[in-house]
């Protein structure tokens, strides 16, 4: 279930063959038979993957039926690295959060215990034994 | 004594590792227990304003926070594998404006150091069956390879 631009990029990127051929057109603009040359598949075959990656628009092909030079696109990628970079700073807040939270929940536990025979808040007289399992 | 870090070795892949300083029982209570947890589920300026938890394998999850803006975001998903005080499984997407983004698989490990806990955060994509059944080969570079070709197209 495609539902949004961002999974049909990584839909597009998950085949480590359209990464390479990604990665040899961030070098720069190139041809159909360029592509193939390091790959042990058919110029058929590469072009099947050239059509994914053009209908999720990472690439462009230009054309000239014979040359079709392909060309990298740069939106969705940077789409794609925005996210992950948008999701990696949104856990690492929350990582903060919980780091300090810890903090907080420690040292409010040890202030606790050096209360002799009080409980903070509790109505009860049961006494709090938080035995740590 | 070290856990293994099972990864889902899918399209992208980001891992976080941080060394609490707090015994492995406690953090993993942060976790496990839906009052702690809400009170650092969310990145800082958010305000988490609804959740609902379900900690146990097949459980469901659900948060919705709200950032300083007033946008609301939804996320959520399901726990596929809990081991007491060692490992957290489960899927998480976004929901926004009713789409449904990508879906990925967070995996929470927690390891003894001591009086401390090391735990290590890893999400992956498992959105697609192509993805799922790739390797993660390559991906990394590939990453690298994305951010300098990006860099030179300002």
């Amino acid at each position: 279930m495609q539902s949004d631009p961002l999974s049909a990029t990584f839909s597009a990127l998950a085949d480590p063959t359209r990464r390479a051929i990604l990665a040899r057109l961030s070098l720069g603009e190139t041809s159909v038979k360029e592509l193939s040359e390091p790959f042990d598949i058919t110029p058929p075959a590469i072009t099947k993957h050239l059509k994914v990656l053009e209908a999720a628009g990472l690439i462009t092909r230009g054309r000239k039926a014979q040359w079709r030079p392909c060309a990298l696109e740069a939106g969705p990628l940077r789409e794609i690295s925005d996210w992950v970079e948008h999701y990696r700073r949104h856990w690492e807040q929350s990582l903060d959060r919980l780091d300090a939270y810890l903090q907080d929940i420690q040292t409010s536990k040890a202030g606790q215990t050096n209360k002799a025979g009080q409980t903070s808040g509790a109505g009860e007289d049961a006494k709090t034994d938080k035995s740590s399992t | 004594m070290t856990v293994q870090t099972q990864t889902a070795a899918e399209t992208f892949d980001l891992t976080l590792t941080r060394v609490l300083d707090a015994p492995r029982a406690l953090v993993f209570e942060m976790w496990s227990n839906a009052d702690h947890k809400s009170q650092w589920w969310c990145p800082k300026a958010f305000t988490l304003i609804d959740s609902a938890e379900n900690f146990r394998s097949g459980g469901d999850w659900m948060s919705i926070m709200e950032a300083p803006s007033g946008s609301q975001y939804r996320m959520e998903g399901t726990y596929t594998e809990i081991v007491e005080s060692e490992r957290i499984v489960f899927t998480h997407h976004w929901v926004e404006d009713g789409a449904r983004g990508p879906k990925t698989l967070i995996t929470v490990i927690f390891e003894e150091e001591g009086t401390r806990t090391r735990l290590t955060f890893t999400q992956a994509l498992i959105d697609n069956e192509s993805a799922r059944n790739n390797q993660q080969n390559g991906w990394n570079e590939f990453l690298d390879m994305l951010t300098s070709a990006l860099a030179e197209r300002r």
